[in-house]
């Protein structure tokens, strides 16, 4: 009795290629995957940094901006931002009074102004009476400055 | 009477077919390899997550023929330009803005010319990464990380 033979592949010439697409594979997937685990932290501030305009005064007439500014947050900060706007309905500060600020430590306050004539009007592009002011902290972690998101900001009116 | 075969010894053959199979293997990852999409990166973050770290605000009030756009980048990406799709009743389009705000920084100012018709703006950030394995620059756009505008 004859029995019919089927051409076919070497059993062993199949599992070299099953084999090597394997290995292809799984090198694809860690190459791949390697890519989204990154080594580099993400820059971002500790929850719970947080800056408040305790008091804040403006006069129109002399444009002399008081602030009181307290680190009402749970860790030191190394500085923040003063932006204002001049804008009728402004929702954001669009002017930089200040990049530097002052280092606060949890629960301390500290005055600051600002004048025209006098401290850090240095942006001569703000014309008439400001509406809005915002301070955005930032800490230093590493060699790096951190721009926290947390941003206090007061409605100003005369 | 024994009729006795000459072949391979069993370790020469393996050690064969193992080496093969690695060769088979990095060929066709290699291969592979042109149809999988270039990866781009900053600062050695995928694009991908560094488009989800990106914070900004946006303001606008409407003038002639346009919008008057003020922007601030709250957060510790600096975004290089804009792409801004224009939505309309009628259609749809996507226009690149050359303009960007740095860390920590706002800008005040930024006329964007709007056809009529348009209902809607939607601010799509872009930031400037380097391709895997390669030293050139891309531009990313962050489809994930738009603001919208809706024009009265």
């Amino acid at each position: 009795m004859f029995t019919k033979r089927k051409r076919g592949l070497s059993e062993i010439v199949a599992y070299v290629i099953l084999i090597s697409i394997t290995f292809a594979v799984a090198g694809m997937v860690f190459a791949w995957l390697r890519f989204y685990v990154t080594s580099s932290p993400e820059l971002k501030c500790e929850d719970g940094t947080s800056l408040s305009l305790r008091q804040v005064s403006y006069n129109c007439t002399s444009k002399e901006l008081n602030l009181t500014i307290q680190n009402r947050g749970l860790f030191d900060i190394n500085g923040y931002i003063v932006r204002v706007s001049n804008l009728s309905k402004a929702n954001i500060g669009i002017y930089t009074l200040n990049v530097s600020g002052e280092p606060l430590s949890t629960g301390e306050n500290y005055n600051d102004y600002y004048t025209q004539s006098n401290k850090t009007y240095t942006n001569s592009a703000i014309k008439g009476i400001l509406t809005l002011v915002e301070i955005q902290p930032w800490v230093i972690q590493g060699n790096t400055t951190v721009y926290c998101q947390d941003v206090a900001q007061q409605y100003l009116s005369c | 009477m024994v009729i006795s075969k000459r072949g391979l010894s069993p370790v020469v053959a393996t050690v064969l077919l193992i080496m093969l199979t690695m060769v088979l293997a990095l060929m066709v990852f290699l291969w592979a390899q042109g149809f999988v999409s270039e990866q781009i990166q900053k600062g050695g973050t995928s694009s991908d997550q560094v488009c989800q770290q990106i914070s900004f605000d946006v303001d606008s009030s409407q003038i002639a023929n346009g919008v008057n756009l003020q922007i601030v980048n709250r957060g510790n990406t600096p975004i290089y330009n804009f792409d801004i799709k224009f939505v309309g009743t009628q259609d749809t389009s996507m226009k690149n803005f050359n303009f960007g705000v740095d860390v920590g920084q706002a800008t005040p100012s930024q006329v964007v010319p709007v056809p009529s018709g348009i209902t809607q703006l939607i601010l799509y950030p872009m930031i400037l990464g380097t391709v895997q394995g390669k030293k050139i620059n891309k531009a990313v756009t962050c489809l994930n990380s738009g603001k919208t505008i809706t024009l009265s």
